[in-house]
């Protein structure tokens, strides 16, 4: 009795931090749907939001803006955080003991002093104007941390002696890589990249920071739009960037169970 | 998202740290996002073999297919961007004139925080061992004894590395006072974006940084001493 009493109380909690997670998510999806532009009572359907959606060229412009960005970076940083999971699964004397943890700081930090940290250097160091160049580099930066931390626990999880074995029967470093490494950690590497891009897709704080003026990305969009009032149109690109990064996360982890399943 | 994401993992360097089983799992499945799901893969091939599976087939199954799925349910929000999930509470405070104060600021954290606290605390409560719940019943433990005196020590490394995971990003947070707060809610966040963006004073704003730093790695590293799972243990 007590133990049926108890499940049902734990029920009870459980339903009210989902109603607490999903009611303001589904909120603002019922709402792109609304006929109305206050986001206030439900007058009827139309989709007509969608449409001003599609003729706002400041929205499409961030929009491509991102796109670009995001599969600039996530590319970059794919290739660029590979290297170091496989440095940091070599290499684990000396110095480059350090590696992992130079790798993942930036990982660990609040995300304001990431953004302020590259301000500086941009600004300061490099002397670069910001835009274009400063928000990939930036994005890069922070994504190379995940695809390092991906790649090296895949690689963790595979047998080293085949690389030696590959060694043995003539196969020259590249070879290795190229025919042994490489096809062994590809779905490590196809996760690291899809979480760069929706990572750089979706970074609002530290491209905040490092954008400058010429250059909107759909974050900052959505920023100075929500920071003004609230519109209907926003509701709508929310409800499509929802389903947009709920299908890449839905591949990330068609391709992962493996990836992870070595590690445990 | 990108944001939380890049939160998961200030219970920090699994190997570094020598920490845990726990902790590192953790790590790892808040550095993934599939992580996860291997995680809840496992726990419940492993659950028949436990003792609550003892009821007929059909329950049992049932059983064993929720787990995941409630996870999984806790970190889907998470796919949505960080302003989207503020921009919810916009509309919804906004009817009822809460939009502006103090509480709507705390609200937006704690929901856009929640789950930072609910995943650490899942992987840990996931390794307790049943058996000592049975045995204290057995000995005559009511469920409130039960989990004060077992469940609760036993998860207070995973609400410590929980609690850092929310605080250390709140920390640095100026975008949720800026668009769910007054102008008299003002956080160190806002100030230091301010002194960058607005009022233009680098130093300032540089000494700011370094403060927040400094409060950050020794929050963190107080954390992961407390998160050690020798710790928990010792209670």
């Amino acid at each position: 009795m007590t133990r049926r009493r108890r499940s049902l109380w734990l029920r009870a909690a459980a339903l009210t931090v989902y109603a607490f997670l999903y009611l303001p998510l589904a909120v603002v999806v019922i709402f792109s749907f609304n006929d109305s532009l206050l986001n206030a009572e439900w007058v009827g359907f139309t989709t007509r939001w969608y449409a001003v959606l599609f003729d706002d060229t400041a929205m499409l412009h961030a929009a491509a803006n991102s796109l670009f960005i995001a599969l600039t970076a996530a590319t970059t940083a794919t290739v660029l955080g590979t290297m170091a999971g496989i440095a940091m699964q070599r290499w684990r004397t000396g110095f480059l003991r350090c590696l992992p943890f130079l790798v993942l700081t930036p990982v660990a930090m609040p995300e304001i002093l990431l953004g302020v940290s590259l301000l500086l250097f941009f600004r300061q160091v490099l002397d670069l104007t910001l835009g274009m160049i400063s928000i990939l580099i930036a994005h890069i930066t922070f994504s190379i941390g995940f695809v390092a931390i991906i790649v090296r626990v895949r690689l963790a999880g595979l047998d080293g002696s085949i690389f030696e074995a590959a060694r043995d029967l003539g196969a020259s470093p590249w070879q290795t890589f190229r025919h042994v490494t490489l096809p062994l950690i590809q779905p490590g590497v196809l996760a690291g990249f899809l979480m760069s891009f929706t990572l750089s897709i979706d970074d609002f704080v530290i491209t905040f920071f490092v954008a400058g003026v010429g250059v909107t990305t759909l974050p900052l969009q959505i920023y100075s739009m929500i920071k003004v009032a609230v519109s209907p149109e926003v509701n709508a690109v929310s409800t499509l960037l929802m389903a947009l990064t709920l299908t890449l996360i839905a591949l990330a982890a068609k391709r992962a169970p493996d990836t992870l399943k070595q590690r445990a | 998202m990108a944001s939380c994401w890049r939160r998961c993992s200030p219970t920090l360097f699994p190997d570094e740290t020598g920490s845990s089983n726990a902790a590192t799992r953790w790590v790892s499945a808040g550095d993934a996002k599939p992580a996860f799901i291997s995680v809840t893969a496992k726990r419940s091939a492993r659950r028949p073999a436990g003792p609550r599976a003892v009821p007929r087939a059909p329950l049992t199954k049932w059983l064993v297919s929720l787990p995941p799925t409630l996870f999984l349910l806790v970190i889907l929000p998470l796919a949505s961007n960080f302003l989207i999930r503020i921009y919810a509470w916009i509309i919804l405070l906004g009817p009822v004139d809460l939009l502006y104060t103090p509480f709507a600021v705390i609200a937006g954290m704690v929901y856009v925080h929640l789950p930072f606290m609910i995943l650490p605390l899942y992987s840990n409560l996931e390794q307790h061992d049943p058996a000592l719940l049975e045995a204290a019943q057995d000995l005559g433990a009511g469920s409130w004894t039960r989990f004060w005196r077992i469940t609760l020590p036993l998860s207070l490394p995973g609400i410590w590395a929980g609690a850092a995971l929310v605080f250390i990003p709140v920390l640095g947070m100026f975008a949720i006072p800026e668009l769910l707060g007054g102008t008299r809610d003002i956080l160190i966040g806002s100030l230091i974006k301010e002194q960058f963006l607005e009022s233009r004073d680098w130093p300032l704003g540089s000494t700011l940084s370094l403060l927040l730093t400094a409060t950050v790695l020794v929050l963190a590293g107080l954390s992961v001493w407390a998160a050690s799972p020798r710790r928990g243990r010792a209670r």
